[in-house]
């Protein structure tokens, strides 16, 4: 293998968690999300002589990203994203800016297992069986409404708690 | 959506990750993420969390720590019925059956990413050996590579030590910055090249494009020629990835079947079947893992496995 295609896998490799969520933040289903993440994969390494290294490699990868994101959508039938184009500029740049982030992930498998045993199984049926509010309240019982809040209060939890962790390392390095 | 009074910015983002917003609620979104890099810092936050979550859920089972937080009384509602339960697990397997490729493709990532950080600098010795059925041909220029050993250390070092039925060494090697080939006693010269790849010929994979001394690499050139998919864990409990080539035209092995611990991205086993038969040598060959001790920087070079009489060309 050539120094230029090992260079881009180790970059890609290192870019996946924040293109993946770029990706994440304009298609709803997971299934979309990892297709186009694996197409982005193909077109950043078939493209990488064309990768200007003086530019950051995540915001090069989430720009093959956004056009991989449209190409994926009109073939199924959706001629644009779903938000407008500044939006989606800023939602980039955001995530390309945010390094801090890429660290306080690593503590979210420790706060994810800490969850209780109610807030796992909600994650199980939302995210291992990429369910949406309506077919998780339609098991349970509930309204999707009451899902939906749930759902939104077990990331609040997880959001403050590798906040808290990474608040906690910061102080005790 | 049914909220009945404004939705903070909160429920909005989930509302847009769940895909439950009206048309209209996901205008207010749009609109709130761009007018403040601030409320774009926060949607793109919350989305991280999301997606890390899904990346965990593929690569793990939702188990609670049980011992970190006191396990609550279960409402009646989750308490599914035995038949309910086939049927999710049923559902789920084909589910994952059905994500098996990106899956398994960023699997591979994961490892790669694993032996990028983690490989640098540590060595680690493999034992070889030929799954055919048929032994090798006894060939004196060419030593068997069943039961030969080989010393890796990331980036590029690496040596291979074959052994000949009467006990002689046939040793090549490199030490990043050379290739070497020190053939028993008796037969020939210490062969040394600038090129570090010069005799990297035995090291199973490598003439197939896929060398074995450079495991981030390596694996790169598996997710570009080959089809991934995921392999149950092994008795060992070693998570598994199957790689098929996509086509005839491409080198490389047929299929190689890597043996991973998923929590360190150490590979214990690496399987290449059906290997290029251009110049011989086994179909099937399994690398095994034995050992991570380190060894002298001295051990990549060829003056390590040879004494100070025998005679030296530098090819090059």
């Amino acid at each position: 293998m050539d120094h230029s295609l090992r260079e881009a896998a180790r970059q890609w490799t290192l870019a996946v968690p924040a293109v993946s969520a770029f990706i994440s933040s304009l298609v709803r289903d997971f299934q979309d999300r990892d297709d186009i993440l694996q197409e982005t994969a193909v077109a950043v390494l078939h493209s990488y002589d064309r990768y200007d290294p003086a530019r950051p490699f995540v915001a090069w990868a989430m720009g093959i990203a956004r056009l991989q994101t449209l190409s994926h959508l009109r073939k199924k039938g959706a001629d644009k994203l779903v938000f407008d184009s500044a939006a989606v500029d800023a939602i980039a740049t955001a995530i390309a800016q945010d390094s801090a982030m890429d660290a306080r992930l690593e503590y979210l498998h420790d706060c994810a297992r800490r969850l209780d045993p109610d807030a796992t199984e909600l994650c199980r049926l939302r995210y291992t069986l990429d369910l949406k509010p309506a077919a998780i309240a339609e098991r349970l019982g509930q309204s999707a409404n009451t899902v939906a809040k749930a759902l939104q209060r077990v990331r609040d939890r997880l959001r403050d708690c590798i906040e808290h962790k990474a608040s906690a390392l910061e102080a005790n390095p | 959506m049914n909220h009945q009074t404004e939705p903070v910015p909160a429920a909005l983002v989930d509302g847009h990750l769940d895909g439950i917003l009206t048309p209209d609620e996901t205008a207010r979104l749009n609109d709130w993420i761009k007018a403040d890099p601030a409320n774009a810092l926060v949607f793109s936050r919350r989305v991280r969390i999301h997606s890390q979550l899904r990346d965990l859920a593929v690569q793990t089972t939702w188990v609670p720590d049980t011992s970190a937080t006191p396990a609550k009384p279960r409402r009646r509602w989750w308490r599914l019925p035995q038949a309910c339960a086939l049927v999710v697990a049923v559902s789920m397997a084909a589910w994952l059956l059905f994500l098996q490729p990106v899956s398994a493709a960023r699997e591979l990532d994961r490892l790669i990413a694993a032996n990028t950080v983690e490989a640098a600098g540590i060595d680690r010795t493999y034992r070889i050996r030929n799954l055919d059925k048929v032994p090798e041909a006894i060939d004196p220029k060419r030593p068997p590579i069943d039961g030969a050993t080989l010393q890796v250390r990331a980036p590029d070092n690496y040596v291979l030590i074959r052994r000949q039925p009467d006990g002689s060494q046939w040793v090549t090697g490199s030490d990043g910055e050379t290739g070497w080939s020190v053939p028993p006693e008796g037969q020939g010269a210490v062969r040394v090249s600038r090129d570090p790849m010069r005799f990297r010929g035995p090291v199973p994979g490598h003439q197939s494009g896929i060398p074995f001394a450079n495991l981030p690499a390596d694996l790169a050139q598996l997710r570009v020629t080959y089809d991934l998919t995921l392999l149950p864990s092994s008795a060992e409990g070693w998570k598994g990835l199957l790689a098929r080539k996509r086509s005839n035209w491409d080198r490389g092995p047929r299929e190689v079947e890597i043996r991973f611990d998923a929590k360190t991205g150490i590979i214990h086993q690496m399987t290449f079947h059906g290997m290029p038969k251009a110049r011989g040598g086994p179909d099937k060959v399994m690398v095994e893992l034995v050992g991570q001790n380190k060894v002298d920087t001295g051990y990549f070079g060829h003056d390590f496995h040879h004494g100070t009489d025998r005679k030296v060309v530098v090819e090059d």
